[in-house]
């Protein structure tokens, strides 16, 4: 039996991972392999479940990326900002510079395995309470809330500022202007009710929010080879099933936002690359050494 | 052998209380600089939540060792067994010991051992694998906790029986 | 399979503390049906439901009320209860009543409330001519303002166990919270009518404003508390920061304090943090093969078969918890029956929020409800008074509070109101 450790609701329509999850788990099936879906929580949090692929119990989990990062930071590369400029783009990149290989070598220790990288939603962009943002001097006066560190460094860089809220208190943060905005994924807004005192969306492509894929080694090196082939074969067609759902989500993403009456920014070429460049400072962070953060802006730049 | 035991589940507690109240105190003082950083000096230091949340995890764990040692657990329904020095109170306390067992021996197996593999992948070598988010520090360092409360309550448990001084229940109020 | 249940109760009638019994019989099930491999993830999985954010408040709460009893607070409190409502029929019943809502602010706990105020008003109440069970009754009764109105023990766990809002949770305690002690105030003045109960004379009662002045660190911890989360200035785990902050300093102003009272109050925060713990590591195993054995989707199915929707839905989890609140603790209720049923009240939609008042408020009745009404069991132990006449004597005040928590149930808006002006989100 694989046993796939969901991250959300199993909603076609607006999750690029269980999306992935779906066409895996049907090309599973159709080979004749047992697969049964885990909601979230069911297995337990982010911690718990990297454990149970450690140990064999979880086959397939839809994982943090922050869970590679514990054992190897060079994943973070693919947090960093405009380091792709398309899921494409990504995907060439990954391919390129053998990552799955060289995570995949360190993650054996742990005996699990990446097998893909899943956005989740169309590219992260800049969503405020009143201000509409189209470059960052826009954001000047901005207060923002911050994940972590890194993206306070980054707010910073774009002349704005930044405070890190958990993300519970991010609605009432917003309501009594303790932040002006956030970074997310078009849908966010939408699916967390939002709308009603979020008012713009800027389409800046920051980052693409994602998911890692993560297999228990002990499942897959165990497989025998007709099985491993299927595995192989379901990982592609899940990946092409994703990215499917991406090219079509990344405008409703934007429509289901105006429908909901939130002003929408798109922002041309010229002027994301203006955010990029501003971007680009915050490279050098501790998150990651600094030879890691070459390796991702070759990779990145020779095939853009 | 009776009296080092006992002297040794008693040295243990009389330590474990003094790291449960520094665990506390450090939970309040990084909450506290938490608060200052991000007013006074608006810049929030991320490594103070982490710092905080672990000190919980200890203090809780800790608490957990303290609490069963002066048996104040909660409990849902008192013993229908005669009271001590009734030969039956031995068999109430039997159980209820053998309940502990039940649950605790487990943990501290798997903190050691691994479903596969042995003692190299056990729990706290997996742990030992993975750094924390802000701290940089092994993991192990705070999962560790786990597996030490689980060791302090089996060795009070064995105090239990090696005294043969009675302890009345002092069960602790929640609500 | 067959042989659980008895273990169960041979655990059970040995007197086994709960998070032992639990974690035991979690165990056993694990073996009994052919899955002691996943005995594995035990100490992960204690780990990961320890480590979570919202229970960061929990301690520091509970060190706020431990510094505040031990700084002789409670006195200066009904000192100031006295001076406001002192003079009117069956006065010391409201003075009592509005001690504990005074108390609630600095406490999270119901126990302690009861367990600080009856030995004081119990005796005081019967020289004054009161019926000494009926003091004993308005006192237990009273106390579950403790846990409703911020701080409150039990809405952390709630907030960690479901993930709700522990901010929001607080703020929208404070108007249930009112709502009950003026219910049983109301109360309070028809029997002072109708059985004739004494009022105090105005001069030997304390003046207003220097009760006031002397009752004011205690009283501004709650407003400060409160004014932090409503504005967003402060996370529920800083204002428990705060709090001790407020509680060392009053507590200098109060008694002055000494390291030995601080060790003590520290120490005993540690043990009762423990003891909460222990209880949740031992749910967290039981949940886990909830899950694994499909057992929290055939409970759904099962609840799913009455057909019941939205509010009915609501009664019916109120009566399970009623009867829950009769036996067990409301820690203990709480960590067993949240996991099993919060997830599908919050699937059909009902506010996690909402639902949170609604339980907590639920379990807190069960408290002076026989036959394990804590807080009768700590009045009576305390003075004396029969234990099953002082449960008769609380059924008027019981009847109040099933109204109240009906009402609750059936208006969300008396819960989500204050909330949602602020800004929090409660869906
Ligand atoms: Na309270
Ligand atoms: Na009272």
């Amino acid at each position: 039996e694989v046993k796939i450790a969901l991250d959300g609701k199993p909603d076609l329509e607006q999750s690029g991972s269980y999306n992935w999850s779906y066409a895996f788990a049907n090309a599973l099936t159709e080979a004749g392999m047992e697969v049964r879906e885990m909601p979230r929580d069911s297995v337990g949090n982010e911690a718990e479940k990297f454990d149970q692929i450690s140990t064999g119990l979880l086959e397939v989990s839809l994982s943090d990326v922050r869970a590679i990062a514990q054992i190897d930071p060079f994943v973070y590369g693919v947090r960093l900002p405009y380091i792709f400029d398309d899921a494409a783009h990504m995907d060439r990149a990954l391919a390129a510079g053998k990552v799955f290989d060289r995570l995949n070598a360190k993650l054996a220790a742990q005996d699990a395995m990446v097998a893909a990288f899943v956005p989740i939603g169309p590219s992260s962009g800049i969503i405020t309470t009143t201000k509409a943002v189209r470059a960052p001097a826009d954001m000047a006066d901005l207060r923002m809330r911050a994940l972590d560190d890194a993206q306070i460094a980054m707010y910073q860089a774009w002349g704005s500022t930044g405070t890190i809220v958990p993300w519970g208190e991010v609605p009432a943060g917003l309501q009594t202007g303790v932040i002006d905005g956030y970074l997310n994924s078009p849908f966010v807004p939408v699916i967390f009710g939002q709308t009603d005192f979020v008012r713009n969306f800027s389409d800046a492509g920051v980052i693409i929010p994602m998911r890692a894929i993560l297999f228990s080694k002990l499942w897959y090196d165990g497989l025998s080879d007709d099985d491993r082939a299927t595995v192989d074969a379901a990982v592609v067609t899940a990946d092409a099933a994703n990215r499917a759902w991406l090219a079509q989500a990344s405008e409703s993403g934007l429509a289901a936002l105006e429908e909901k009456g939130v002003t929408v920014q798109r922002l041309t070429a010229e002027e994301r690359a203006v955010f990029r460049e501003a971007s680009k400072a915050v490279y050098d962070s501790d998150l990651m050494p600094s030879e890691d953060v070459k390796i991702w802006t070759e990779l990145s730049d020779s095939n853009r | 052998m009776r009296h080092a035991i006992v002297l040794a589940s008693n040295s243990v507690h009389e330590v474990t209380r003094r790291i449960a109240v520094l665990a506390v105190c450090l939970m309040f003082l990084t909450v506290m600089l938490q608060i200052i950083a991000r007013y006074i000096f608006s810049a929030p230091p991320i490594w103070t939540e982490d710092v905080a949340r672990y000190a919980m995890v200890w203090t809780g764990l800790l608490g957990a060792t303290m609490s069963f040692k002066t048996r104040s657990d909660a409990v849902l329904m008192q013993s229908i067994f005669p009271r001590p020095p009734h030969v039956l109170a031995v068999l109430a306390e039997a159980i209820q010991s053998a309940a502990v067992l039940i649950f605790v021996l487990p943990v501290v197996y798997f903190c050691f051992m691994g479903l596969r593999g042995g003692f190299s992948k056990g729990y706290l070598a997996r742990q030992s694998g993975l750094t924390t988010d802000t701290l940089g520090i092994p993991m192990v360092w705070i999962s560790v906790s786990v597996p030490l409360a689980m060791l302090i309550i089996l060795l009070h448990l064995a105090a239990r029986w090696a005294d043969n001084t009675v302890i009345e229940s002092t069960e602790t109020h929640l609500d | 399979m067959w042989f659980i249940p008895i273990i169960f109760i041979v655990f059970l009638i040995s007197g086994t503390a709960f998070a032992y019994l639990m974690g035991s019989v979690s165990v056993l099930t694990f073996v009994a049906v052919g899955k002691s491999q996943y005995l594995s993830i035990m100490p992960q999985r204690i780990f990961a439901q320890l480590d979570v954010f919202a229970f960061m408040a929990m301690p520091l709460f509970i060190l706020t009320a431990e510094i505040m009893s031990r700084a002789g607070v409670t006195r200066s409190l009904i000192d100031f209860a006295m001076s406001v409502v002192g003079r009117f029929r069956g006065g010391l019943g409201h003075v009592n009543i509005l001690t504990s809502v005074f108390f609630a602010g600095i406490s999270g706990s119901a126990i302690a409330d009861s367990a600080a105020l009856s030995r004081t008003f119990v005796p005081e109440m019967k020289a004054r001519g009161y019926d000494p069970y009926y003091a004993g009754a308005i006192t237990a009764a009273s106390s579950m303002i403790g846990p409703i109105i911020p701080p409150s023990i039990i809405m952390i766990i709630y907030g960690g166990l479901t993930g709700a809002s522990v901010a929001a949770l607080f703020i929208a305690g404070v108007v249930p919270g009112l709502l009950l002690a003026a219910a049983l105030m109301l109360l309070n003045a028809v029997i002072a009518n109708i059985k004739g109960h004494p009022g105090g004379k105005s001069d030997d009662l304390p003046k207003f404003l220097p009760s006031l002045l002397h009752a004011a660190p205690a009283l501004c911890l709650p407003a400060v508390i409160l004014g932090a989360l409503v504005f967003g200035l402060a996370t529920p785990t800083e204002g428990s920061a705060i709090a001790v902050l407020v509680a060392l300093i009053a507590g200098q102003y109060y008694k002055g304090l000494n390291w030995r009272m601080i060790f003590d109050a520290v120490e005993a925060t540690a043990k009762m943090t423990g003891t909460i713990f222990i209880i949740l590591a031992a749910i967290s195993v039981l949940g886990y093969l909830a899950g694994q054995l499909g057992w929290s989707q055939a409970l759904a199915n099962w609840v799913e078969s009455f057909g019941l929707t939205d509010t009915k839905y609501l009664f019916f989890l109120v009566v399970i918890f009623l009867i829950a609140g009769m036996f067990m603790d409301t820690p203990v209720a709480l960590t067993l029956l949240i996991p099993l049923f919060a997830p599908q009240a919050l699937a059909q939609g009902i506010s996690p929020i909402h639902l949170g008042i609604v339980l907590c408020f639920n379990l807190c009745v069960g408290l002076i409800t026989p036959p394990l009404g804590k807080c009768l069991v700590v009045v009576s132990a305390l003075t004396n008074l029969n234990y099953w006449r002082l449960a008769y004597a609380a059924l008027p005040f019981i009847a109040v509070q099933i109204l109240l928590l009906l009402a609750l149930v059936y208006w969300p808006a008396l819960s989500l109101t204050l909330p949602q002006m602020f800004g929090f989100s409660v869906n």
